[in-house]
């Protein structure tokens, strides 16, 4: 009676461990996670410094995926002391009020040999909406990078509100900027 | 051109955040990036040609006066362009002059850096404000005081004439 029990309950869990697509931890140091955007028609590359993932992705299963991604606002880096302030006002990110900006997906498409499409729902100053994230994935062996780029307008999110919301001196289109270094959670 | 940037330059800076904060400050480094283009083409030419006498009648320590002034003068007004050249490097941001030529950082991107360039730059907007005085004033005191022709020989084609005399 005990040993059918133990063995019923090894059974199942070897059953759900195999449903569950791979769990995915982001390697800090060699990953990027930003968004360029433009300053009087240049543009200019901004990083976060501290973002939490949960990721579980197999290309094989694309059901059980997820990606579920906060950025802490604040941690916004782009190499410049005072646009990295300004960037953290009331008018920008307001960080004080919203200081963490969310994407979890909602589900995962392949596109090509090795790219996809994830759709989600990003959440940036209390605002929500849907977006569509292509990225490409490289498996290699216990690792695996992902890269992916989505343009995104910044009016969308009241990111820039009073005159930066029609004056296009700090460009309206903003290129989110994914760029992963993941090894496979034990 | 110069009076022109002291103005802008100011209202910029004391000017709330803004899109029009940022033009301000888009014509003061376009202005600012042309007067140190023009400065060195001055200083080349200058170099290059002879420059006519001062007047017999000043005095030696007026001589010297003159010619470190100008010396001065001339330092401020490359060092002037040149530090904001910094600030705005060491800041990181990008600048297009006249919203048109992308012009090259000339320094890092460092916050103490551009710490340094901000007073260098603020401090010799008094200097270079104070040699100015000192120009405009001596030359008005030379033309109507002294009655001489420094301030006239300013004037493009008395150079000429002045050099004819002295030969």
């Amino acid at each position: 009676m005990y040993l059918t029990r133990a063995a019923t309950v090894l059974i199942c869990s070897v059953l759900s461990a195999a449903a569950a697509a791979t769990e995915w931890i982001v390697d800090n140091d060699r990953s990027r996670l930003g968004f360029i955007a433009t300053y009087d028609g240049v543009g200019f590359d901004t990083r976060f410094e501290r973002f939490d993932t949960r990721i579980r992705f197999d290309p094989q299963q694309l059901e059980n995926g997820l990606f579920d991604v906060v950025v802490d606002i604040a941690s916004v880096n782009s190499d410049s002391a005072d646009r990295d302030a300004g960037m953290l006002d009331l008018e920008w990110f307001d960080a004080e009020k919203f200081p963490q900006a969310r994407f979890v997906s909602t589900g995962f498409r392949q596109t090509g040999a090795g790219a996809f499409e994830a759709s989600g729902r990003l959440t940036v100053k209390g605002i929500t909406r849907s977006i569509a994230l292509p990225f490409t994935w490289n498996d290699a062996g216990n690792g695996a990078r992902l890269k992916g780029k989505t343009l995104l307008q910044r009016t969308d999110f009241k990111i820039g509100t009073g005159e930066w919301a029609t004056d296009p001196i700090i460009g309206f289109e903003v290129a989110v900027v994914v760029d992963l270094h993941l090894n496979i959670k034990n | 051109m110069i009076l022109g940037m002291f103005v802008l330059g100011w209202i910029a800076v004391n000017y709330p955040m803004s899109p029009a904060k940022i033009k301000l400050f888009v014509w003061h480094k376009s202005i600012g990036i042309t007067i140190l283009i023009l400065v060195v083409v001055r200083i080349a030419w200058r170099l290059t040609d002879r420059t006519p006498a001062l007047p017999n009648h000043m005095r030696n320590w007026e001589r010297r006066l003159a010619h470190a002034s100008h010396t001065l003068m001339y330092l401020a007004m490359v060092i002037m362009p040149l530090s904001g050249w910094v600030i705005n490097s060491a800041a990181n941001f990008p600048l297009k002059l006249y919203g048109l030529i992308r012009w090259p950082n000339i320094a890092p991107a460092d916050k103490a850096l551009q710490t340094q360039a901000e007073l260098v730059h603020v401090t010799l907007f008094w200097i270079l404000a104070a040699l100015l005085v000192l120009h405009i004033g001596a030359a008005l005191w030379h033309h109507f005081v002294q009655r001489d022709e420094i301030l006239t020989r300013m004037l493009p084609g008395t150079t000429r004439r002045l050099r004819k005399q002295g030969d």
